[in-house]
C-alpha cells in the first residue's frame, strides 16, 4: 500500500490552468527563440591580436593541450560569424599566424593548426598571405623538423605552383633535405631539390644532390638506386 | 471548481511564504558568502588593474562583471537547491500541503522569496561595480543579471522539486547553464562545419542541435561584461531579453506545477 501511496496521481490532477499556461508558455518560447535564431544582427568582428604565450598559459590552468584545442576551433570557425561568412582573403594574416604560433606553443606535438594552415588558409590567393603562411610553417618545421617535414613538402608545392617561386621553394627543399634526417622522413621528401634545381637549368647541382644521396648509402631499394643512377647519367649527359 | 477565486486571500498567503522565505534566508549565511565573494572579486579586480598597462579600467569592468555574473548564480542555484531539497527532506514541505494552500501558491511564493533575496544579490553587484563603472552602463547589465539569475532559480526549483537531490539538481541544473550560455556558438559551429558531408547523421545531429536551441533561452546574450565595458545595448534590445525571461520562467514554472501537483509525497 505504501508503494501505491507514492505513486504520481493523474495528470488530471494537474489544474486546466496550468496545462494552458504551459502550452501557450511553451509555443511562445519555440516562436521567440526561431525569429531571434533568423535575425542574427550582422556585424562581422575583427580578429583579435594575439595574446601573450604566457598568459595563456596561466588561463589553461595546467592544461595548455585543452587550450590550444579550443583556441583552434575558434580561430577555425571565425570566418563563420552570426549571420555571415567572412572570406579566407578578409582575414588579418598577420594575426591569423599569430594565432597559430601561440597555439602551437601551447601545444607543440599538434599537428592541427599546421594542417589548416596548409590545407585551408595555404588556399588564398594573396600572394603576400601566402608568403606570411609558408613562413610559419618554416618556421614551424625548423622546431622539430622530423616531425612536421611534410607540412614543409607541402609548403614546397604551394611556393611553386601557386607563389610561383621557384627559388623560395628550391630553398624550402633544401632545408628538408638538411634538416629533416631521421628515418620516418621518406626519400622523395629529401629529393624534392633535385626536381627543383632540373627545373631551373642548373643540373650540375641536382647531379651533385643525386651522387650524394647514392653514395650516402640512405637508398635501398635496387629499382629506386636504378632510377637515380639513369637520373644521373641523363643530368650528366645535359 | 477546484480554486476559489479568493484573491486576497491567496495573495496573502502567497505573500506570508516568500517573506517566510526571506527571514529563512537571513538566518543562513548566504549574504556572508556573498560579501566574501564581492571581497575576492574586488581584490582580483584591483590586481588586474596593477598588471595592465593599457585601458585597464575597462578590463577590472569587463573581470568584475563577468567575475559577479558567474560568482551569484553560482551562489542562488545552491542556496535554491539546498533550501529546497533539505525542506523535501525535512518533511517541512508535508506541513505546508496539510494546510489549506493550493501547491501553486507553494510554488510560486518559494520562487517569490527567492526572486527577492536574487534582487537583493543583483542590487550588492551593482554597487561594487560602480566603484569601477558608470552608473547608466550598470544598469541594463543589472536588470539582464536578475532576468537571468530568475530564470536559474526557476530551473534550479524545477529541479529541486523534481529530483529530491542535491547533487543531481545541481549537476543538471549547471548543464542547463552551460549550455544555454554557449547554445549561439554552437549552432554557429554546427551550422557551419569545415567538411560538408550532408550524410544523414550529420543532417541528424544539426536538427537536434537546433531543436535543443529551440527549448532553452538566450543566456548568452544576458548580462554581457561587453555591453558594462562599452556601453552597448544588449543584442536584441532589453525589451527582447525581458520577454524571453519572462515566457521561459513561465514555462519552467509551469513544469515545475505539473510536477509538484502530480507527485505524492
Amino acid at each position: 500500500m505504501f508503494s501505491l501511496a507514492k505513486k504520481e496521481k493523474p495528470f488530471s490532477a494537474v489544474p486546466v490552468w496550468v496545462l494552458i499556461v504551459f502550452v501557450l508558455a511553451l509555443s511562445m518560447q519555440i516562436f521567440a527563440r526561431s525569429s531571434a535564431l533568423t535575425s542574427h544582427n550582422i556585424q562581422p568582428q575583427d580578429l583579435k591580436t594575439p595574446t601573450d604565450t604566457n598568459t595563456l598559459r596561466l588561463i589553461s590552468v595546467g592544461e595548455p593541450e585543452i587550450l590550444s584545442i579550443g583556441l583552434m576551433l575558434w580561430l577555425q570557425s571565425f570566418d563563420n560569424q552570426p549571420g555571415i561568412s567572412i572570406p579566407l582573403a578578409d582575414l588579418d594574416y598577420k594575426k591569423v599566424v599569430g594565432w597559430l604560433t601561440r597555439i602551437t606553443e601551447l601545444d607543440p606535438r599538434s599537428q592541427y593548426p599546421l594542417f589548416f594552415a596548409c590545407h585551408i588558409y595555404g588556399r588564398v590567393n594573396d600572394p603576400d598571405n601566402l608568403r606570411l603562411i609558408i613562413s610559419f610553417i618554416y618556421d614551424r618545421f625548423k622546431q622539430n623538423p622530423n616531425h612536421n617535414w611534410r607540412w614543409l613538402a607541402h609548403s614546397v608545392v604551394l611556393a611553386k605552383h601557386r607563389l610561383k617561386d621557384i627559388k623560395l621553394a628550391t630553398h624550402l627543399a633544401a632545408e628538408l633535405r638538411l634538416r629533416a634526417t631521421g628515418k620516418q622522413v621518406p626519400h622523395w621528401a629529401k629529393q624534392m631539390e633535385i626536381g627543383l634545381l632540373e627545373t631551373q637549368g642548373e643540373y650540375e647541382t641536382a647531379a651533385l644532390l643525386i651522387g650524394g644521396l647514392i653514395q650516402s648509402g640512405q637508398i635501398t631499394d635496387p629499382q629506386e638506386l636504378l632510377f637515380l643512377n639513369q637520373r644521373l647519367i641523363n643530368l650528366n649527359t645535359q | 471548481m477546484q480554486y476559489t477565486l479568493n484573491i486576497p486571500g491567496q495573495f496573502r498567503q502567497l505573500l506570508t511564504l516568500a517573506i517566510n522565505g526571506v527571514y529563512e534566508a537571513c538566518h543562513s549565511r548566504i549574504l556572508w558568502v556573498i560579501f566574501t565573494l564581492m571581497l575576492v572579486g574586488f581584490t582580483l579586480t584591483l590586481f588586474i588593474g596593477q598588471v595592465t598597462i593599457s585601458d585597464s579600467v575597462r578590463i577590472q569592468q569587463g573581470i568584475l562583471a563577468a567575475f559577479l555574473r558567474v560568482a551569484m548564480i553560482f551562489v542562488l542555484t545552491l542556496y535554491v537547491v539546498t533550501s529546497s531539497v533539505r525542506e523535501i527532506q525535512q518533511q517541512s514541505m508535508l506541513v505546508l500541503l496539510s494546510l489549506p494552500i493550493p501547491r501553486s501558491i507553494i510554488l510560486f511564493a518559494k520562487f517569490l522569496s527567492y526572486a527577492l533575496i536574487s534582487l537583493v544579490v543583483v542590487f550588492l553587484a551593482s554597487i561594487e561595480l560602480s566603484l569601477f563603472a558608470p552608473i547608466l552602463n550598470i544598469i541594463p547589465w543589472a536588470i539582464t543579471l536578475w532576468i537571468e539569475s530568475l530564470i536559474v532559480i526557476a530551473f534550479s526549483l524545477l529541479c529541486a522539486f523534481s529530483f529530491g537531490q542535491v547533487p543531481l539538481a545541481i549537476t543538471v541544473t549547471s548543464g542547463f547553464y552551460l549550455l544555454s550560455r554557449s547554445m549561439s556558438s554552437i549552432l554557429l559551429i554546427a551550422h557551419n562545419p569545415i567538411l560538408h558531408q550532408d550524410s544523414i547523421g550529420q543532417n541528424i545531429l544539426i536538427s537536434t542541435i537546433d531543436f535543443i536551441a529551440f527549448l532553452l533561452p538566450d543566456l548568452d546574450h544576458y548580462s554581457k561584461a561587453s555591453s558594462l565595458m562599452y556601453g552597448t545595448e544588449p543584442a536584441f534590445g532589453l525589451s527582447y531579453l525581458l520577454t524571453q525571461g519572462i515566457i521561459y520562467i513561465s514555462l519552467l514554472s509551469m513544469i515545475a506545477l505539473i510536477d509538484l501537483y502530480r507527485k505524492n509525497f
